[in-house]
């Protein structure tokens, strides 16, 4: 029991006291919770603020979890004035200081969401009920995004979503007190349309395989859309459950359909093993249609391209960040994590990394964590300096837009963290589009006391 | 020919009838409710409950029929059908042990339980398979005793059992069978006289049953 | 009056397992698990692991497959919520009613078979729900997406008694919205009823009934007893207390997913029965309480904590400790788990409860072995014949 004494949080020693007065029979408990006159759910009090980070360690998309997670650690040092600062000095915004978020040091919680939404929402709600924390960021996976975002909303916690491409999560899904970084599979579909157009020729037939959740759909949707756009025609999409591992009966028949491009609707692990056992089943050599058989995988990754080794080569895909772009801010990002772990951050990392300093870059700007403020300060927001250029996040749906890159794995890479090349960059204006297409609603931003 | 009556086992050919009813291809439980009971070779009996429960239990089924969502009413307060068993507990001389686990009973006191499980039902037709196989003298007579007792409140019995000891102590009526055959019948006095039998009896049966086929 | 009807000894067991209930935000504190969404998931497994004993314990009947009756409630409650009211009552009532329909449907097809054949059978059964739910069945059930309340859901009851509030509402009864704790005590209310009904079937010729069924079917049948539908009533009865759970899980958390009917679900339940004790009351209780609390508190320890932790060991001393133990929490809290599920399960193969009976013995070695009969320990685990 000591164990876990020990590992107690500060707010529960201050429980324990309450708890005392609770036992000696002077308030029953639900009373007590207003003690702290809070305006809003888990207003920082003391000369701290608490961020959680819920983030997959187990599950398929592990990997990225674990990426995600260093991304973090960097981000809390970089925010409390350790390091070298990472972004902070080239971001656009000059309100970060080095000492914490509005003068409290920032304190990280972490949980595991195992990739489930059910596993997430116990995660969160465990960091906000009990470790009070005023922001939620993580999750590499949109069912569990959408999950969280859907929680948050309802406890007035503002969520900073990383890893999530599902159109939904800021389309029929969005919500007021969520926000996206990460591009969505929509712009993946503009971006790489053209690409592939040119690579493959206009005269193609695409075998979707595709992840059987939020993320998938969608993103099978955008890329059949914009290929068809290019004349492409598409067969019929077969869903493949997440976490599958073994994916040799869905990619037998792919060869016999009269298909000649196979477009992989998945992400993490399972792209690392579809992507592997394609290549393996000898589908890149193999002639259909008179044309040579192709793969595409439109959302790819360092750690996935790390994950298929040379079956990734030549492979057409999108990225939202890679660390080896040349501007300012992504040197600085790729050269303090680099420093710290002895690894080039994957694009998980970056939008991690960047969405745990845009909240706090809006909470300097606000001038208060109250979270109508702060989500104000973020509606409608322009940046730059963080990586990806000059960055809308826009008021309508709570998506940013900048620029989209096309990547290819190398042929030959030079160094084992060097495997993907950006061939093409979708302009800002491009990928824009109306948020009316998707539908849904932000919902109110009231605040809500917890 | 008991696992025929209960419905254990399908007869080759004929049937078995109880009291005007047709007993064959009923379930042994519709079997058990018309009122034919039975006490088998190796004891059957629950294990996992304790001795008052195990004849409890038949008490139950004879109050309640088959089937019963019976959870309104707690075991302790069912106090008639607890001392019914307690009563037949005394009978058979294990009330002192009605709350041991059945399980750890002596195989002697198995038996002597499951033949109060039978007795509560107060069957119409009570079945005994060897009631005394493997006891020892001592538990045989007491069992006898305990027979002769049941038979005096006039139930209707049939004892399979090769002790000729018991036999004769309780038998009104007795068939002998020998290869599948009766070879005789009728009063113990007429049964013991028969040659046939004392031949079967005496180790000629396998001769007997080579003439038969 | 019989509703009421209970020995003196269960009514004590009543009273301390309520004062332990209710008590439990004060008590979890130093254990740092007392906040209202694990407290409500404590409480809600708990009726789950309970109602999962009425089957297992009672009547020696592995299901392997009653996460299925559990995902069957969670979505029954949600699309009460997105159909009709915010209100939880109707669709705690739907969701009892809808799984224990499929109990019944499910249990009649299995129970005709016993012992491990049941067991697959029931598996056989919840991976088919699950794979309707998580693909075959999108629409109704989001797949792996999960079912959600949206602004577009009608609502019709709700909306025809008042305006519709901006936003998403949350479950209420009677209108009150929940907060956490109340939301906590709302389960543990409904945990003590279910608690009372699992006394009552335990101490009731019905719940005799069903423990001779485990001992020993076949005397059953030649005494009289037609065991099928006694088996059946079980099954539909856990059932209901899965959709109990599962309908509870929604009202806390308005969201369903698959995931909660996968075989991982089904097992968890099987595991926190063993654990804490197959066939006592309090048990199934323990069982789930300990596997909720790892899963949520000791998933969540970093290496941080523990450096915090030791200390107060020696600089060159802390660092290995600290990486050993680390491979047991945070993502190695299935180790932990495992661990202690081996021991018990080799030493205490009664559970917990076992343990508990054996520390309580010591106590009082000169009275002799209490009657084993009104709780039997079931020392053995084995399916039914």
């Amino acid at each position: 029991m000591t164990l876990i004494t020990k590992g107690l949080s500060r707010r529960s020693v201050i429980k324990t006291g309450l708890a005392g007065i609770i036992a000696t029979g002077v308030a029953p408990t639900i009373f007590t919770r207003g003690a702290y006159a809070q305006e809003f759910c888990n207003a920082p009090t003391g000369d701290t603020v608490t961020i959680g980070f819920n983030m997959p360690l187990t599950g398929a998309y592990a990997d990225e979890g674990a990426d995600e997670d260093r991304a973090y650690q960097l981000a809390v040092e970089h925010l409390n004035g350790g390091g070298d600062g990472g972004m902070i000095p080239t971001f656009s915004s000059k309100t970060l200081k080095g000492n914490g978020i509005l003068g409290k040091k920032v304190v990280g919680v972490t949980g595991d969401d195992q990739t489930k939404a059910d596993a997430a929402r116990d995660s969160a709600r465990r960091m906000i009920e009990r470790d009070g924390a005023v922001m939620i960021t993580g999750g590499s996976s949109s069912s569990v995004a959408i999950a969280v975002q859907g929680l948050c909303q309802e406890k007035g916690i503002i969520f900073m979503a990383a890893l999530t491409h599902s159109n939904d999560t800021t389309g029929k899904d969005k919500r007021r007190y969520g926000f996206r970084h990460f591009f969505n599979a929509y712009q993946s579909g503009i971006a790489l349309g053209p690409v592939l157009g040119e690579a493959y020729g206009k005269d193609r037939v695409a075998y979707h395989l595709t992840a059987d959740y939020t993320w998938g759909w969608t993103q099978e949707e955008s890329i059949k859309n914009a290929t068809e756009a290019l004349g492409w025609k598409t067969l019929a999409p077969v869903r493949t459950p997440v976490g599958a591992g073994d994916f040799s009966q869905y990619l037998t028949p792919v060869l016999n359909s009269g298909a000649d491009v196979l477009i992989l609707n998945h992400y993490g692990f399972d792209m690392v093993n579809s992507l592997t056992q394609a290549v393996q089943f000898g589908m890149r050599d193999k002639q259909a249609n008179g044309k040579n058989f192709e793969i595409v995988v439109p959302l790819v990754s360092d750690l996935m391209a790390k994950g298929a080794g040379s079956a990734m080569q030549g492979i057409y895909g999108t990225s939202n960040w890679d660390w080896q772009l040349t501007d300012e801010a992504s040197k600085a990002f790729t050269k303090s994590f680099g420093a710290k772990f002895g690894q080039p951050p994957s694009q998980a990392a970056h939008t991690s990394y960047v969405q745990t300093l845009l909240y706090a870059d809006a909470c300097e700007r606000a001038g208060t964590f109250y979270p109508p403020e702060v989500i104000k300060a973020l509606e409608g927001y322009e940046f730059d300096g963080l990586g990806n250029g000059p960055t809308l996040y826009r008021a309508e749906d709570h998506q940013c837009f900048k620029d989209v890159l096309v990547v290819q794995g190398k042929e030959k890479p030079a160094n084992p963290f060097d495997l993907l090349q950006t061939v093409a960059t979708a302009s800002r204006e491009s990928v824009t589009y109306d948020p009316a297409i998707f539908g849904g609603e932000l919902g109110p931003d009231t605040a809500v006391a917890c | 020919m008991l696992n025929v009556i209960i419905g254990r086992l399908a007869p080759s050919r004929g049937a078995v009838v109880f009291d005007g009813k047709v007993l064959t291809g009923k379930k042994p439980h519709q079997i058990n409710q018309m009122g034919v009971v039975r006490v088998f070779q190796t004891p059957e009996i629950f294990p996992e409950l304790s001795v008052l429960q195990n004849v409890m239990a038949p008490a139950f089924a004879k109050r309640d029929g088959a089937f019963r969502i019976n959870i309104w009413r707690s075991l302790e307060s069912e106090r008639g059908i607890e001392e019914e068993a307690n009563h037949i507990l005394q009978d058979v001389g294990l009330y002192e042990r009605r709350s041991h686990h059945a399980g750890a009973l002596s195989r002697g006191d198995k038996r002597r339980m499951e033949l109060a499980m039978c007795l509560i039902q107060h069957p119409r037709l009570l079945l005994l398979d060897e009631p005394t196989a493997g006891m020892s003298r001592h538990d045989t007579n007491t069992t006898i005793e305990l027979l002769k007792k049941i038979k005096a409140r006039g139930m209707t019995k049939v004892i399979i059992e090769h002790d000729m000891h018991v036999v004769f102590s309780l038998a009104d009526k007795i068939s002998v069978l020998a290869g599948g055959r009766i070879i005789a019948e009728g009063l113990p006095r007429r049964v013991r006289r028969s040659e046939k039998v004392q031949e079967a009896y005496l180790g000629g049966a396998h001769r007997l049953e080579e003439a038969t086929h | 009056m019989d509703l009421f009807n209970l020995p003196r000894r269960d009514w004590i067991t009543f009273g301390l397992f309520a004062l332990v209930v209710v008590t439990m935000p004060i008590w979890l504190t130093p254990l740092g698990a007392s906040y209202p969404g694990l407290l409500q998931k404590f409480a809600i497994f708990a009726i789950f692991a309970i109602g999962f004993n009425i089957l297992f314990g009672l009547t020696g009947y592995l299901s392997f497959g009653h996460a299925a009756f559990l995902g069957v409630g969670s979505y029954t409650a949600v699309w009460s919520f997105k159909l009709l009211t915010m209100d939880a009552l109707p669709a705690i009532m739907f969701a009892v009613i809808v799984s224990g329909l499929f109990a019944l449907v499910i249990g009649y097809l299995s129970l005709r078979r016993t012992g491990i054949y049941f067991s697959i059978l029931t598996l056989a059964f919840a991976q088919m729900c699950y794979n309707l739910a998580y693909s075959v069945l999108t629409p109704i059930t989001n797949g792996e997406t999960s079912l959600q309340l949206t602004l577009q859901d009608p609502r019709v009851i709700d909306s025809a008694l008042a305006a519709r509030p901006e936003g998403l509402p949350s479950a209420s009864i009677f209108g009150h919205v929940f907060d956490g704790f109340e939301g906590f005590y709302f389960c543990a209310a409904l945990l003590l009823i279910a608690f009372f009904i699992a006394l009552k079937i335990f101490s009731s010729p019905f719940g005799m009934m069903l423990r001779a069924i485990k001992s020993n079917q076949t005397r059953m049948n030649y005494t009289g007893f037609d065991t099928k539908p006694y088996a059946l009533t079980a099954f539909v009865i856990s059932g209901m207390y899965a959709g109990l759970a599962g309908a509870l899980l929604a009202v806390t958390d308005p969201l369903a997913g698959a995931e909660r009917m996968q075989w991982t679900a089904s097992g968890e339940v099987v595991l926190m029965t063993i654990l804490g004790g197959v066939g006592t009351l309090i048990g199934p209780v323990i069982g789930a309480w300990l596997i909720k609390y790892f899963e949520n508190i000791f998933s969540a320890f970093n290496e941080q904590v523990l450096t915090r932790f030791f200390s107060f060991l020696p600089p060159e001393i802390t660092e290995p400790v600290v990486t050993i133990s680390s491979k047991f929490v945070g993502e190695g809290w299935h180790l932990t788990l495992g661990l202690i599920f081996v021991l018990v399960v080799v030493f205490l193969p009664g559970g917990i409860m076992e343990g508990v009976r054996r520390i309580g013995a010591l106590f009082r070695r000169t009275t002799p072995p209490s009657a084993p009969a009104a709780r039997p320990a079931a020392p053995t685990i084995q399916p039914a014949e």
